[in-house]
């Protein structure tokens, strides 16, 4: 795993909440801290959702994100498989590397079969993988995930985040992760950044 | 268990409901049932059917056009603009059609206050074809922008934002994400605006007249056969009263959805 220089400095105050953090320069970063203390509005920063914010990024913004709510936001019209090319689509990748990605990532999360099943239709952990897939698909430069596996049954989450790990690590990608899960942190090797 | 209503308010309730089935009631009584095929095929009924078609699906065409990017601009707006706008959106459905009709030919009328610039480059509005789209169009796009800005508004942002962080431009987001979305009450708007720009009668006489084969849509029709061949007007109103159930039909599911969520929450 190589360094890609997406280190960053953040600040964000929002009502009491006050977040001040620098973001290391390392392939897997992973944010944790109690429950409301900005883990989700640290990922929104660097996603650039949060306008307040103040980020300077150490090599210029990064040219492509891939971002995973906690709420996981999948497109109620769209099927699984088209949730997926979404963030291929809006990349501008080309239609034959798309069906073939798309094809592969279903692969790689375990749900081939439901790729035609519309998001309300499967279960939270079914959807939980949809959105992963969705955030890795287009290669981004950063991934912002939130609570990735939390919702992906006990039986297989080891199976799948290893394999996420694998194809991000693969990928290049700076990632940052919130998570309470210890085995994500083991996992991925990350440096935390402990918000309080 | 349901506490049901004791019978004098089954009493009162009944009273409308003798208002509303009546006028429905004696309609279909006084169908003259051996003639309808020659009433439907009489000149002005066939004009007037095809007239009708046309205008109220063009209006409805425009109002999608239109009115999409509307909503989305009222659904984002927060300011004084905004909701000037809007109550200009909504003008049009408290106003009376007649005084709308007059509205529009001063507006666009052949001395209007931009009718004389058409007229100038031979455009004329008033008393056309294109004048019952547009009396139409106007009635009718508040129906449209109201029930799509409703939706927008409901819908949640996150979605929008994770589009957004993947790449996608605002019109990107809007067409690929949202717009799929409320798909639903894109349907349910438009259905209701038709509905509205069929029924149109005040502001279309006022501002297109009631002429044979160009302005005379169905309502208008209607009224006109009213004196010179009763018989025919009924015919003609039953075909609108089917059109009615049509849209009640096509719609049960929206609002009666509504209620029945409604009552379960």
């Amino acid at each position: 795993m190589t360094g890609t220089r997406m280190a960053a400095s953040i600040e964000f105050t929002r009502g009491e909440l006050h977040l001040r953090f620098d973001l290391p320069d390392m392939p897997f970063v992973a944010l944790t801290g109690p429950n409301g203390a900005g883990k989700t509005s640290a990922l929104r920063c660097l996603a650039g959702l949060e306008q307040a914010a103040r980020v300077e990024w150490s090599d210029g913004e990064p040219a492509s994100r891939g971002y995973l709510p906690q709420r996981v936001m999948l497109y109620p019209a769209m099927s699984l498989a088209d949730n997926i090319a979404s963030s291929m689509r809006f990349a501008g990748l080309n239609k034959a590397s798309i069906t073939e990605r798309t094809a592969e990532l279903l692969d790689l999360v375990d749900i081939a079969p439901l790729a035609r099943r519309r998001p309300h239709e499967v279960s939270g952990g079914q959807r939980q993988r949809t959105g992963l897939a969705r955030a890795i698909a287009a290669t981004p430069k950063l991934l912002l995930l939130d609570e990735p596996f939390s919702a992906i049954d006990m039986a297989s989450r080891a199976r799948v985040r290893s394999r996420i790990v694998k194809y991000i690590a693969e990928s290049g990608a700076s990632c940052v992760i919130a998570t309470h899960d210890p085995n994500d942190l083991e996992v991925t090797d990350a440096a935390s950044i402990i918000l309080s | 268990m349901t506490i049901r209503p004791p019978r004098w308010v089954v009493a009162i309730a009944a009273a409308p409901v003798i208002v509303l089935g009546a006028p429905l009631f004696a309609l279909l009584w006084r169908l003259p049932w051996s003639d309808l095929g020659g009433a439907l095929r009489s000149e002005a009924a066939k004009s007037a059917l095809g007239l009708s078609l046309i205008t109220s699906l063009s209006a409805t065409v425009l109002c999608v056009l239109f009115g999409l990017p509307l909503a989305w601009l009222l659904s984002t707006g927060t300011g004084v603009m905004t909701r000037v706008i809007r109550a200009l959106c909504l003008l049009p459905i408290v106003l009376p059609p007649v005084v709308g009709g007059v509205a529009l030919l001063l507006a666009f009328g052949r001395r209007g206050v931009v009718g004389q610039w058409l007229a100038d480059l031979g455009i004329q509005l008033s008393f056309s074809t294109a004048g019952v789209i547009l009396a139409q169009f106007f009635v009718s796009l508040p129906f449209f922008v109201l029930s799509v800005e409703a939706a927008l508004r409901q819908m949640d942002i996150e979605f929008a934002e994770v589009a957004h962080v993947h790449g996608a431009s605002p019109a990107r987001v809007f067409t690929a994400v949202t717009v799929p979305s409320i798909a639903p009450a894109i349907a349910a708007g438009s259905v209701l605006a038709w509905a509205r720009a069929l029924g149109e009668f005040g502001a279309t006489v006022t501002f297109a007249g009631s002429l044979q084969g160009r302005t005379q849509t169905l309502p208008l029709a209607v009224f006109n056969l009213l004196e010179s061949d009763p018989a025919d007007a009924v015919v003609l109103s039953a075909v609108l009263v089917v059109l009615a159930v049509a849209v009640i039909a096509l719609l049960r599911d929206r609002w009666f959805g509504v209620l029945r969520s409604e009552v379960q929450r």
